[in-house]
């Protein structure tokens, strides 16, 4: 095989190339192996190895690039996905130059385990709420719980897989975004939850009562005997007197409320927690009349045994309740 | 890397690079490799060329150096002996 032999079978191992880049590539090829062969008379295969080994380590040196991938042009996503990513990793090059953002990108895995967590109670709570048609920013009950945790326990397992590409890749950042807004979300609709703690922890809890009987209502009446509705109560140094009907197993009914009701407001629209309530059935206890069947309409003072408002001489004596 | 270190040394052509690399003591390097990594370091701007004519044998394209192909030397050097000196330094204890 003569110099021109050997550079046309080159040639022709090559010619999957685009014609531009081959011809770039070989443009000297025939004088650079005439050199070669000049300098001995040992046939060119030989010294050189057979042309089809010599165009692949041309190829090699060239571009670097394996045979099959020659022709792949990415596709308009891929280079989208590329040009994101390399935005991307430049910014976090000139970011670099600072060192808290060093530590802050050091430790950042560390905290990933946590994010699968904060993730999955988001989403999990997220079903809850749509399940059971209630907002709900910490779970309500022992389903809920179970759910939640086991939507802690998937996404916990999702982050230890390995990592992997396409579409599965692209739908999990989905998810972390949108599980990321709703975290946001949910923290700042707590956080409007924090005047009002504020409120009722300033607010001191009266107890009434001896030997754990506690007043957890007040029911109002004029002095001819008419019970008085929202009437509000304040205590010497103006801070609402407060009860705390949970203690006893009440919860202030919301049906009937347009917004927040005060919580000194009296007498409170109470009615039994559901809660204890299903309890109560449980132990065939039913020591509760149930103000749920009219509780917005005409608010019956709600009963108990121990709320006796103290008549006055000429007052009739108020109806405790619908027993 | 090393072509680019022959080329600083002075121009050359194809054939000749190979020559000195084997000389150097890369006596495996490969005259296709060197041929193909002279087209692509030209290709990417790092080298000017300039045909010669030879009386005893065929027209030889002299490569030489231009200023990207020495920055490009000068950093290739620098990474380079950073990462050997680290090398050395964890391959002490093996000499030892």
């Amino acid at each position: 095989m003569n110099p021109n032999e050997y550079a046309q079978a080159v040639r022709d191992a090559l010619a999957d190339l685009p014609a531009a880049d081959l011809e770039e590539l070989v443009e000297d090829l025939d004088d650079h192996l005439a050199e070669v062969a000049a300098e001995s008379d040992v046939p060119l295969e030989e010294r050189l190895g057979s042309p089809e080994a010599y165009a692949a380590e041309l190829r090699a040196a060239y571009g670097g690039r394996p045979e099959d991938l020659v022709q792949v042009r990415p596709g308009v996503r891929a280079r989208v996905g590329s040009w994101a990513a390399g935005t991307v990793a430049r910014a976090h090059t000139r970011a670099s130059r600072f060192p808290p953002y060093r530590q802050l990108a050091g430790f950042m895995p560390d905290l990933r385990p946590a994010w699968w967590v904060l993730r999955g109670y988001a989403l999990g709570l997220l079903l809850v709420s749509i399940s059971t048609g209630t907002t709900q920013f910490v779970p309500e009950s022992i389903g809920a719980w179970l759910f939640t945790l086991a939507a802690i326990w998937l996404s916990v397992w999702i982050g230890r897989r390995a990592r992997q590409g396409g579409w599965g890749r692209t739908l999990l950042v989905a998810v972390n975004v949108f599980a990321g807004f709703l975290f946001v979300g949910g923290m700042v609709a707590v956080a409007d939850w924090n005047g009002q703690s504020e409120f009722t922890s300033y607010a001191p809890v009266v107890q009434v009562g001896m030997g754990g009987s506690e007043v957890y209502n007040i029911y109002p009446y004029a002095k001819d005997g008419t019970p008085l509705q929202d009437v509000r109560l304040f205590d010497q140094d103006g801070r609402p007197i407060t009860l705390n009907p949970e203690i006893n197993g009440y919860v202030i009914d919301q049906r009937c409320q347009e917004g927040p009701t005060p919580l000194n407001e009296y007498p409170l629209p109470l009615r039994r927690d559901p809660y204890v309530a299903a309890w109560d059935l449980k132990r065939g206890i039913s020591p509760v009349p149930a103000p749920e069947s009219t509780p917005c309409a005409t608010p019956t003072p709600a009963p108990t045994d121990t709320v006796t408002p103290t008549p006055s001489e000429d007052s009739p004596t108020p109806t405790p309740s619908a027993r | 890397m090393a072509v680019l270190a022959v080329l600083h040394e002075r121009d050359s052509y194809g054939y000749d690079v190979v020559r000195r690399l084997r000389e150097a003591g890369l006596e495996d390097v490969g005259d296709a490799s060197v041929y193909g990594t002279l087209r692509r370091l030209f290709k990417a701007g790092a080298l000017t060329s300039y045909v010669v004519a030879s009386d005893e044998g065929p027209h030889r394209k002299y490569y030489g150096l231009n200023s990207v192909g020495r920055t490009q030397l000068t950093e290739s050097a620098a990474t380079w002996t950073a990462f050997a000196g680290t090398m050395n330094d964890l391959l002490k204890e093996v000499h030892a």
